[in-house]
C-alpha cells in the first residue's frame, strides 16, 4: 500500500511530498529526501514528533501513517 | 567622561582584580544582558535601525567593553560585587551613548542644536536632526558640517571627520577630555545574528556546565531569518540540545531523542521556527572553526542565514560565524535581545 507523507527540510522549512510504500526503509526516505535537496544522506536523521527514525527499519514497521510529516534533520559533528 | 564614572571605574579596576576564570564566565552572560539592554531602550530612542551607521558606533562600544569585561580577573564574586559592577558599567555606558547622541546630532545635521540632558528630550533633538538629514539629503552642506551623502552612502572618513568636529568642541569645553577618553571608531560589520536572551544564556549554560568536566557542547539554533535592505538577519530564538558523545576535542549527538522531545513541544506551542545553525564549545581552546566545523558548516548549514557559534567558557570567549565567500569562514557580529 502507498501512502503520502510529507518531509520537511528543518534548516529552510522547505516541504516535499513523498509515495512511500510500506517496505520502503527509513534510510531509503532519507536518501530520496537529501538527494531532492541536494543534501549528503549519511549526515541526516528524520524527525517523527518526539521519535528519531533512521537504518533499516521499514515505513511498515513504523508508526508512520498517510499525512503524517517529518523532518529531516541535520546530525553535525563538531571539533577542535 | 565624567569625573564619577572614571572614579567608579578606578574602583570596578580595582575590585575585580583577581577574578578567577569561573567567576568571570558567571559574569559574562550578566554584562552581556545588561549592555544590551541598555542598547534596546537607547536604540529606540535614537532610531539605531534607521540609522545603519549609528548601529555600527554602538556596536564599536559593545566589542570595547565586551573586551574590557572579558579581561577582568578576580577569585570570587559576591552578589552585591556583581550588582555594583554592573551600576558601574551602565553609568559608563549611559556616558559613552551620550556622547554617541552628540556624535549622532552632529552628523546628521543637527550639531549646533544644543545637545539635552534628559531622555525624552534626546529623541526630540534626534528627530529634529532625522529632518535636518531629509532636508540636507535634498540640498547641500551646512558650513562647518559633514553632510553631503545620504547616510548608508556616508563614508568612514566622513564619519571620523565629523567626529573630530565633536572632539574638538569638546576640547574647547570645560571638560577637556583626553584622546583617551575620546569615543573610539572602528569600521566593522554591522549585526547579523540575534539572540532571545533566554536562548543565549541557555547556551552558555550548556557550554559552561558540559565544559566543567573538560568536554565539548553542542546543540541546534533555532528561529527565522529576514532580509532588510539586503543585509540577512539571523534571529535565534531557542536552543535545543540532546545526549551527546562529547570528549574534549570533539562532539556529536548520541541520541537526538531529547533533542526531539523539546522541538515536539516547542511545535506544539506554535512555533514554526528552522534550524538557523548550530553551537559547539572549544573548552579552553579559543573561539574559531576548525577544518571539522567548516566541513559541518558546508555540509549542512549552507545557507546565507545560517551561523555557527562557538563557545569557550574558559575563557568567558563567544564568537559567531557565517561561510564566507571564497575563503573558508567569516567571523559576524550577534548581539542578544529580550
Ligand atoms: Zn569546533
Amino acid at each position: 500500500m502507498t501512502i503520502r507523507i510529507t518531509i520537511r527540510d528543518a534548516d529552510t522549512g522547505s516541504k516535499v511530498e513523498m509515495d512511500l510504500e510500506e517496505d520502503n526503509s527509513i534510510e531509503e526516505t532519507i536518501e530520496s529526501a537529501a538527494s531532492y535537496w541536494e543534501k549528503e544522506a549519511g549526515a541526516y536523521v528524520l524527525r517523527y514528533g518526539k521519535k528519531v527514525l533512521r537504518g533499516q527499519t521499514t515505513i511498515g514497521m513504523s508508526a508512520i501513517r498517510d499525512g503524517d510529516l517529518l523532518e529531516l534533520i541535520p546530525d553535525p559533528e563538531g571539533g577542535y | 567622561m565624567n569625573p564619577d564614572v572614571r572614579k567608579l571605574l578606578d574602583m570596578l579596576e580595582e575590585t575585580v582584580d583577581g577574578i578567577d576564570d569561573e567567576a568571570r564566565i558567571k559574569l559574562l552572560p550578566i554584562i552581556t544582558g545588561f549592555v544590551n539592554d541598555l542598547k534596546r531602550d537607547i536604540g529606540r530612542v535614537m532610531k539605531l535601525k534607521a540609522d545603519k551607521r549609528l548601529r555600527d558606533l554602538e556596536m564599536s562600544l559593545d566589542l570595547k567593553y565586551r573586551k574590557k569585561i572579558s579581561n577582568i580577573k578576580l577569585s570570587d564574586i559576591p552578589e552585591e560585587v556583581v550588582a555594583e559592577i554592573r551600576q558601574m558599567c551602565e553609568l559608563e555606558l549611559a556616558s559613552k551613548y551620550r556622547e554617541l547622541e552628540i556624535q549622532s546630532a552632529n552628523i546628521t545635521g543637527a550639531g549646533e542644536k544644543p545637545v539635552s540632558e534628559t531622555g525624552p528630550k534626546v529623541e526630540e533633538t534626534l528627530d529634529d536632526a532625522a529632518d535636518a538629514q531629509n532636508s540636507s539629503d535634498a540640498s547641500s552642506a551646512t558650513q562647518g558640517q559633514v553632510v553631503a551623502a545620504p547616510v548608508e552612502k556616508r563614508s568612514f572618513s566622513k564619519v571620523k571627520h565629523n567626529l573630530r568636529l565633536c572632539r574638538a568642541k569638546r576640547a574647547s569645553s570645560e571638560s577637556s577630555p583626553t584622546d583617551e577618553e575620546l569615543p573610539v571608531l572602528m569600521p566593522i560589520e554591522p549585526v547579523e545574528l540575534y539572540f532571545r536572551s533566554q536562548a543565549f544564556r541557555a547556551m552558555m549554560e550548556h557550554c559552561i556546565d558540559i565544559g566543567k568536566r573538560e568536554l565539548e557542547a553542542l546543540g541546534f539554533l533555532l528561529g527565522d531569518h529576514f532580509t532588510h535592505e539586503g543585509d540577512v538577519y539571523t534571529v535565534v530564538e531557542e536552543v535545543v540540545t540532546s545526549e551527546l558523545d562529547s570528549s574534549i576535542i570533539s562532539v556529536k549527538i548520541k541520541d537526538f531523542t531529547p533533542m526531539f522531545e523539546r522541538m515536539h513541544e516547542i511545535e506544539k506551542a506554535g512555533k514554526d521556527f528552522i534550524l538557523v545553525g548550530w553551537y559547539h564549545s572549544h573548552p579552553g581552546h579559543t573561539c574559531f572553526l576548525s577544518p571539522t566545523d567548516v566541513d559541518t558548516q558546508k555540509r549542512m548549514f549552507r545557507k546565507d542565514y545560517h551561523a555557527a557559534v562557538v563557545v569557550d567558557p574558559v575563557n568567558s570567549e563567544v564568537k559567531s560565524f557565517k561561510l564566507g565567500k571564497g575563503e573558508d569562514y567569516r567571523e559576524i557580529s550577534y548581539g542578544v535581545y529580550r
